[in-house]
């Protein structure tokens, strides 16, 4: 029988496996997290990417903290926000 | 200088081994000049996957030892007279061999080859890390099933520690037909979750056991000959085509081939 349903539950399953195994270290996910800020920001702005930092720590009661500074040379044209 | 390329997987039993075979021998059947090393210190098998265990004279821990040179532990295949494969010990031992006997013997081999594939042991731990250090290149081999990607992701995590040049993914054991009828998770959907370089996708083919059983290599006229062809040719080329595991089980005689698979 043809159901996506299958594999639909299959795939939902393994991509929260897959970000379960990297919330349990934080050190990991900061360059998942960096690459993918990185994509979206470099369409309105040249940023640095050396200059790019992530904080990402789990605190003690549970909780996660995310910090991120970064330093852009210049905007780009608005109309990409538009 | 040979390229250095250990095959590993984090979950056992994905195909390894009969990768590391076959892609050698699909290598060595264009010319070129291919050492196959088995890493898995105490549980060999590449030697009776290949069919050479009544050839073993000299292993892996007798040339870190300096019993034997690396030639003489080397055995040449009786189809492709360019593949050498070097067995593993078949004891656990006590003496403590390294990443860096195992890298000195890779380095040793890649003066004289054009290839060093590395069959890696299971898990990640000593044995993996022994044989990740000795390369420069990773194939991490998964199966399409979840417990399989997900070790195959972690073990990508832990390889971005190594300092390697290239790491990318083969897909094993897919069956064409599971997919179509939308009971197993595609190869898009595989390579979207792992977003790693997907270089070959092999189909489940009963031709393999077959192989297992009488010792050897794929043959030339073998069904996955295909796909192991450019796997090799992705890798050594670099192109990027990946062998549709689907296609036999398309259009009218692949609906036939899916029902006459399908329970009764």
């Amino acid at each position: 029988m043809l159901t996506a349903k299958n594999t639909q539950k299959g795939v939902n399953r393994l991509k929260n496996v897959l970000l379960s195994d990297k919330f349990t270290n934080p050190e990991r996910l900061n360059e998942v997290i960096k690459s993918d800020i990185l994509y979206v920001l470099k369409n309105y702005m040249d940023i640095d990417t050396d200059d790019i930092k992530l904080n990402f720590t789990l605190n003690d009661d549970g909780n996660y903290q995310l910090r991120l500074s970064a330093s852009c040379k210049r905007l780009k044209l608005l109309q990409a926000i538009l | 200088m040979a390229r250095k390329i250990v095959l590993t997987s984090g979950k056992g039993g994905v195909g390894k081994t009969t990768i590391c075979a076959n892609l050698g021998a699909t290598l060595a059947s264009k010319g070129l000049r291919v050492a196959l090393l088995d890493i898995d210190i105490g549980l060999n098998n590449l030697d009776v996957v290949m069919g050479v265990e009544n050839k073993v004279v000299y292993d892996i821990v007798d040339v870190i030892s300096g019993k034997c040179r690396a030639k003489q532990a080397l055995i040449q295949d009786y189809k492709y007279p360019s593949l050498y494969v070097m067995p593993s010990a078949h004891t656990y031992l006590k003496e403590s061999i390294t990443g860096e006997h195992i890298k000195i013997v890779v380095d040793n081999l890649a003066e004289t080859f054009d290839y060093v594939l590395i069959d890696c042991p299971a898990g990640i731990d000593l044995g993996f890390h022994r044989a990740v250090s000795a390369a420069s290149e990773a194939i991490v081999v998964t199966t399409p099933h979840i417990s399989a990607i997900r070790d195959a992701d972690k073990v990508f995590t832990i390889l971005r520690s190594y300092n390697l040049i290239s790491t990318s993914l083969v897909i094993n054991r897919v069956r064409g037909d599971l997919i179509l009828e939308k009971e197993m998770l595609s190869v898009d959907d595989i390579s979207k979750l792992l977003k790693e370089k997907l270089v070959g996708t092999i189909p489940e083919d009963d031709e393999i056991s077959t192989m297992i059983l009488e010792g050897g290599t794929i043959s030339r006229i073998s069904e996955c000959r295909m796909a192991f062809d450019m796997l090799a040719n992705n890798i050594h080329f670099g192109t990027d085509l990946i062998y549709d595991c689907t296609h036999k089980y398309k259009g009218i005689m692949g609906g036939l081939r899916r029902t006459l698979k399908r329970k009764i």
